[in-house]
């Protein structure tokens, strides 16, 4: 395992973000990284609140145009986690309902706040 | 060295660094790989004007295996260093995407000094901007706000001056009637989200160089380069959409050479091709980067001149005659001069190319019953 490969992951062996995927969209650019999280974070955290009204008003609509941006934007940023759940979100939306969407909003939640927590441990910090 | 060839050579390293990744991995196919594209370089034409790059080709493709790490990383250097440093056309690719995340990446590893790069985050803005400005390349998300991205697809295709356009959709949905949809209505690739940026960086230069080409063949003249009827025609559209829009000045001109019957007659064909490209010559030399001209058939010229007033575009004109009239022809031991007469007329706004044509006929008929060789506006 390379020194890059062993700071990017959780003692345990768990990867929240991938920054092997980063560091080649970027070609390995640290500040570009850096730019690109700070602007990612800012702006999910920005639509997590939208996607909460959302759920509470039940526009599935709504609920599947945050999970589908969110899910996009997740993947390029190498949130490994997040991306296949706001994926969820999408599919839930997509089904005319909100049904089931409360709870993955949670697991989102929970999951940015890690991921978020890691960045900023590694090249956030 | 041809102009096109830095796109080329851009994605020949972008695929290097693809096959230098696989070595460790997969070693047999990355130097397969590796060995492929060396043998490609080799074979074009451009290369074998720069002496270190057709050296390190040749020597990746005589190299043991053993040493073709260091060879990629001296042939990726080199590319790199020649990528930095070519002559090349300048291009503008728009980036179509509200997420400012994937706009700012592909921002950042499109950029080049020969590139220049636009962002739209809506749809209006998209479309307004393939309207007022010469688009290369379209990089287009479909999940936008304010209307599907396949309407904006559609709508580019339908304008006649975008026709050639590549689009590389680049969306999430994984859904292949989608992607059928959009190859219908004139994509030219469909990238998933989350991009593999290195691919999408390939694919934008090589369709980038065969733009070039395709449309350096298509758009000129093939005797004297000037651009021909038909894009010039496109070239005409466009500013004068953005002249009536900004309220600027468009001058037109006509140019006839003054008795290229009697050259042709008196010396023969080829003497008077060689007029013709000497004047194209003179022409792209004595006129303002910003103007642009067009063969319009047999030995006559138009001229656009955007931003000049009809006593700027004579000014410009008249440098065109003066060069002109100091190049000498030889044929039969014989010296003879050529001098051309031009009509200039503003294009006003709303006016089609055949009016303004007209207009600018109708003043080279009188510089031509004044005697040629003058201007008339």
């Amino acid at each position: 395992m390379s020194e890059n490969a062993a700071k990017d992951q959780l003692p345990g062996g768990e990867v929240l973000v991938d920054f092997e995927w980063l560091r080649e969209c970027t070609d390995n650019d640290t500040d570009a990284i850096k730019s690109l999280l700070d602007l990612y974070f800012d702006r999910t955290a920005k639509l997590l609140g939208e996607l909460d009204v959302a759920i509470a008003s039940g526009r599935a609509e709504e609920v599947r145009r945050l999970g589908h941006a969110c899910s996009g934007t997740s993947g390029t940023c190498g949130m490994v986690k997040l991306a296949p759940l706001f994926k969820e979100l999408e599919r839930i939306g997509a089904t005319g309902t909100v049904d089931g969407a409360a709870a993955i909003a949670t697991a989102v939640r929970s999951e940015f706040s890690q991921a978020k927590s890691f960045a900023d441990g590694t090249v956030l910090g | 060295m041809k102009t096109n060839s830095l796109d080329g050579l851009s994605a020949f390293g972008s695929a290097l660094t693809g096959a230098e990744r696989l070595l460790r991995a997969r070693p047999d196919d990355a130097e397969a790989t590796i060995r492929r594209i060396a043998r490609v370089m080799l074979g074009a034409d451009y290369v074998q004007d720069i002496p270190d790059l057709h050296s390190t080709c040749q020597a990746v493709l005589d190299s043991p295996s053993s040493e073709l790490s260091q060879w990629v990383v001296a042939l990726k250097s080199i590319v790199n260093r020649h990528c930095s440093t070519l002559p090349a056309e300048r291009v503008v690719i728009l980036i179509v995407d509200d997420d400012p995340v994937m706009a700012q990446l592909l921002s950042l590893r499109l950029r080049s000094p020969t590139r220049e790069i636009l962002v739209a985050t809506t749809a209006a803005q998209a479309l307004e901007l393939v309207e007022r400005r010469l688009i290369s390349l379209v990089l287009l998300d479909l999940g936008l706000p304010d209307r599907d991205g396949r309407d904006v697809l559609a709508e580019i295709r339908l304008k006649t001056a975008s026709l050639a356009i590549p689009i590389l959709i680049l969306s999430a949905t994984e859904d292949d009637h989608v992607k059928m949809e959009c190859y219908a209505l004139g994509a030219d690739a469909y990238f998933e989200k989350p991009i593999k940026i290195e691919l999408l960086l390939t694919v934008v230069s090589v369709k980038l160089q065969r733009i070039a080409e395709i449309g350096r063949k298509l758009r000129h003249d093939p005797l004297t380069g000037a651009l021909n009827r038909l894009s010039f025609t496109e070239l005409f559209t466009h500013y004068a959409a953005l002249t009536a829009r900004t309220k600027g000045d468009l001058s037109l001109a006509m140019l006839d050479l003054d008795h290229f019957k009697s050259v042709n007659d008196t010396y023969g064909h080829a003497k008077g091709d060689e007029v013709l490209c000497s004047t194209s010559f003179v022409l792209e030399r004595s006129l303002r980067k910003s103007d642009s001209f067009g063969r319009w058939g047999g030995e006559e010229f138009v001229v656009l001149l955007p931003g000049s007033d009809v006593a700027g575009a004579t000014r410009a004109l008249q440098n065109a005659l003066d060069a002109l009239r100091l190049v000498e022809f030889t044929a039969a031991e014989r010296k003879f001069n050529v001098s051309f007469s031009a009509g200039i007329a503003p294009v006003a706004s709303g006016d089609t190319l055949a009016e303004a044509a007209a207009a600018a006929d109708a003043k080279l008929y009188t510089a031509k019953a004044q005697g040629r060789n003058c201007i008339v506006s």
